[in-house]
């Protein structure tokens, strides 16, 4: 992983069912486009060389995207939580590297979708008084995200100050 | 699955009431307020209140003098229904009014502010007195006719019905509120005052960059208006001899429709800024909060509570630069977003001359409340007092040495001023290409367009700067609207470092600090990697350790060892 000078990586990876996950998550998201451009070069003769070409512009990307996203993105995506801060880094693409101290640390929730859901997975959310947005570590085991979700609450309480 | 949130750490970011878990504003609507209230529970709002009302009949009344007058005061059955629709209306919204001044009621006991409103819907509304952060006094040209004043409480939290509006009071009862709720408010203008309009600040308006939009509004507004009264302007003589006249000429015609749009706009622009700036002062009050007052017809007088203060903000869009120019705005918490409210309450002093803004600055951002972070500073503004001294330091702006960026950020802003280049000239191939009467001189605009673009990558790169004094982070950036945020190093709240695929072939990173005022976000752009992470630990308050001390591999040289990376989570 590319990384900065004498930055060290976050300690831990995410669950590595979420790069199922992300597949799964890629795939609903293309193959549907896919289907649709491939079903109307089956049915409309006419202009079928227009589809397949839009099919060929479509299809190549989203087979990349779905190939190498969702290893990428488990390289890239790691968390730490310490006593004092919550460590992450993320962005396969974009990276970004953050770090939030636990005494302002607002609200600690877990997220799950659907889709995580039936992965076994779950993401946590600490939200800070800013409103640039919380910090989320998405990809966790739900068991594990739930039991970080209630020690750090409970580190946070620990910590005084009015996170602002 | 059920999100974990902890009410000590999710609810209260005032420290102010420690251990009272009331949220600042309560609005139970028909939870607990069932049946009437007693008659007299509390004062009424001023009787006057529902001739508020009449300015409703203003516009209706207009137009139909404008339509009557087009129409030689033959009106149209259409205009007759419309009027009639609009004095319906009118009945029907002036009821509500003396309905709404009939029901309300508000209350100040010795801890709590109480509003009840509402005929068929009630609502009651309660402030605890020792939340309030703001009493902001508004006087439209309606309400100063009658003497009136709308007074706003706000509590300073970011929550959406965060306020409560008793519209309208007598004018001195208002004021008198204001200086009742706000502990320490000034009782007369000349304590404290740190800024004062002068009629000489008109001119900035003219360097507006809102201008033009601002002169094409009347003629919008024009055609709106023979629009509705039903007149096609291919109709109307005049405007088709003004048309075919311009169009003989359409050289000169595009320049005296330039100008008249311009001075229309540098018009519209003045009277703007007039009715908003006019009379303004600036006042710090005893507390230190500080007092805005200003208006030409509507009077507003605007609080910033000390508590919410966190830095302040020098802007300087382009036009405003070269005229020498600048804004000075708050940064301040409880101030949520991009509302046209918050824009309101932020800025400090409207575009004036450079020197008096750097001025205020300074004023400003030596009576930024000081707060380590870890300590809730004291309830009522007294945070100053109470806390710990604030460093003797006046920063003066224009005397701090900013950290320039280093090249590579230069040629990041170079490359996109060609690309930007590139993406104008390829129409103009194009259009030399298809048109044979393209003339050869039109490729002068390419030209210009790259050397404009040329000289701004140089300009945006000369405005990047950063530095760390004792209490501030100072970032600078922006060429069209440059921007130089003082933000105190003890309110971040969190660092982001983030690279993007260009910044990772060039060697550059952006930091970002988060923190809950004003933007929410101040991004130093385009350093170093290693200058992020030692700008990071230089900008970590007080003798604190760096966000990313913990986590870094080997500490560079020269800097402190703090402490092992923590157990895991």
């Amino acid at each position: 992983m590319q990384n900065l000078d004498s930055l060290r990586p976050p300690r831990h990876p995410v669950d590595p069912r979420a790069v199922r996950w992300w597949t799964a998550q890629a795939l609903v998201w293309t193959v549907p486009p896919v289907l649709l451009l491939a079903a109307g070069a089956l049915i409309f003769a006419p202009a079928r060389p227009w589809l397949l070409a839009a099919l060929a512009v479509v299809a190549i990307p989203s087979a990349l995207y779905v190939a190498f996203m969702p290893r990428a993105r488990y390289r890239v995506h790691r968390w730490e939580v310490t006593d004092d801060a919550v460590y992450t880094s993320a962005g396969w693409i974009w990276q970004r590297w953050r770090v939030v101290p636990m005494s302002r640390v607002q609200t600690v929730d877990t997220v799950r979708g659907p889709l995580q859901r039936a992965f076994g997975l779950s993401g946590l959310v600490v939200t800070t008084a800013s409103s640039a947005g919380a910090v989320r570590v998405q990809g966790l085991d739900h068991r594990l995200g739930a039991d970080l979700a209630e020690q750090l609450t409970e580190i946070a309480h620990a910590h005084p100050g009015d996170a602002t | 699955m059920t999100g974990h949130r902890d009410p000590s750490v999710t609810g209260d970011r005032d420290p102010s009431v420690t251990g009272d878990r009331d949220p600042s504003v309560t609005g139970d609507r028909d939870a607990t307020v069932t049946g009437r209230d007693a008659p007299g529970a509390g004062e009424r709002l001023d009787p006057r209140t529902p001739l508020l009302g009449l300015r409703w009949l203003l516009p209706p009344l207009a137009s139909t003098a404008v339509a009557m007058i087009v129409t030689g005061g033959r009106p149209e059955t259409g205009a007759l229904i419309a009027l009639g629709i609009t004095a319906a209306v009118f009945v029907l919204l002036t009821l509500g009014e003396v309905a709404r001044w009939a029901t309300t009621r508000y209350r100040i006991t010795r801890d709590r502010l109480e509003l009840r409103t509402g005929l068929a819907h009630r609502t009651r509304t309660v402030v605890p007195r020792d939340r309030v952060r703001s009493v902001d006094l508004t006087a439209s040209v309606f309400h100063r006719v009658l003497g009136l004043a709308a007074v706003r409480v706000g509590t300073g939290q970011d929550r959406g019905a965060d306020r409560l509006t008793l519209n309208a009071l007598p004018a001195a009862r208002a004021a008198a509120l204001r200086a009742e709720l706000l502990a320490g408010a000034a009782t007369s203008d000349e304590s404290g005052h740190v800024a004062r309009f002068s009629p000489g600040w008109l001119r900035y308006a003219l360097l507006s960059g809102w201008s033009v939009l601002i002169g094409l509004v009347p003629f919008g507004a024009f055609f709106r208006l023979l629009d509705v009264i039903g007149v096609n302007p291919a109709e109307v003589s005049a405007l088709t001899a003004l048309w075919s006249a311009l169009a003989a000429s359409p050289l000169l015609g595009a320049a005296i429709a330039v100008a008249v749009i311009l001075l229309i706009g540098e018009l519209g622009s003045v009277l703007l800024y007039a009715e908003a700036w006019w009379g303004y002062r600036l006042v710090r009050e005893p507390s230190g909060s500080y007092l805005v007052r200003r208006g030409l017809l509507t009077t507003r007088s605007l609080t910033l509570s000390a508590h919410r203060l966190r830095g302040a903000e020098l802007s300087e869009p382009l036009l405003l630069r070269w005229g020498r120019g600048a804004r000075v705005t708050a940064v301040a918490t409880g101030l949520p977003g991009k509302s046209e409210d918050a824009h309101e309450s932020r800025t400090l002093l409207p575009p004036s001359p450079r020197a008096e803004a750097l001025r205020v600055l300074a004023d400003v951002l030596a009576h930024v409340p000081a707060r380590d972070g870890r300590t809730a500073p004291a309830p009522g503004g007294e945070s100053r007092t109470a806390g710990a001294p604030a460093p003797a330091e006046t920063p003066r702006l224009e005397e701090l040495r900013l950290r320039a960026h280093p090249r590579a950020a230069l040629r990041r802003r170079v490359v996109r001023a060609a690309v930007a280049t590139a993406v104008f000239v390829v129409p103009f191939g194009a259009a030399q290409a298809l048109f044979t009467w393209w003339p050869g001189w039109a490729w002068a605009a390419p030209g210009v367009f790259a050397a404009a673009a040329l000289a701004f990558a140089f300009d945006a790169h000369r405005a990047l700067g950063h530095t760390v004094t004792p209490r501030f982070l100072v970032i600078r950036c922006g060429t069209f609207r440059r921007r130089t945020v003082a933000l105190d190093r003890a309110a971040v709240i969190g660092w982001t470092i983030t690279r993007s695929p260009f910044q990772r072939r060039a060697g550059l990173a952006t930091l970002s600090a988060a923190t809950a005022a004003g933007s929410g976000v101040y991004r130093v752009r385009d350093i170093a990697p290693a200058r992020a992470l030692a700008l990071a630990d230089e900008a970590a308050p007080g003798t604190a350790p760096g966000a990313f001390t913990p986590f870094r591999i080997s500490p560079a040289p020269g800097e402190r060892i703090l402490s092992e990376p923590g157990h895991e989570g």
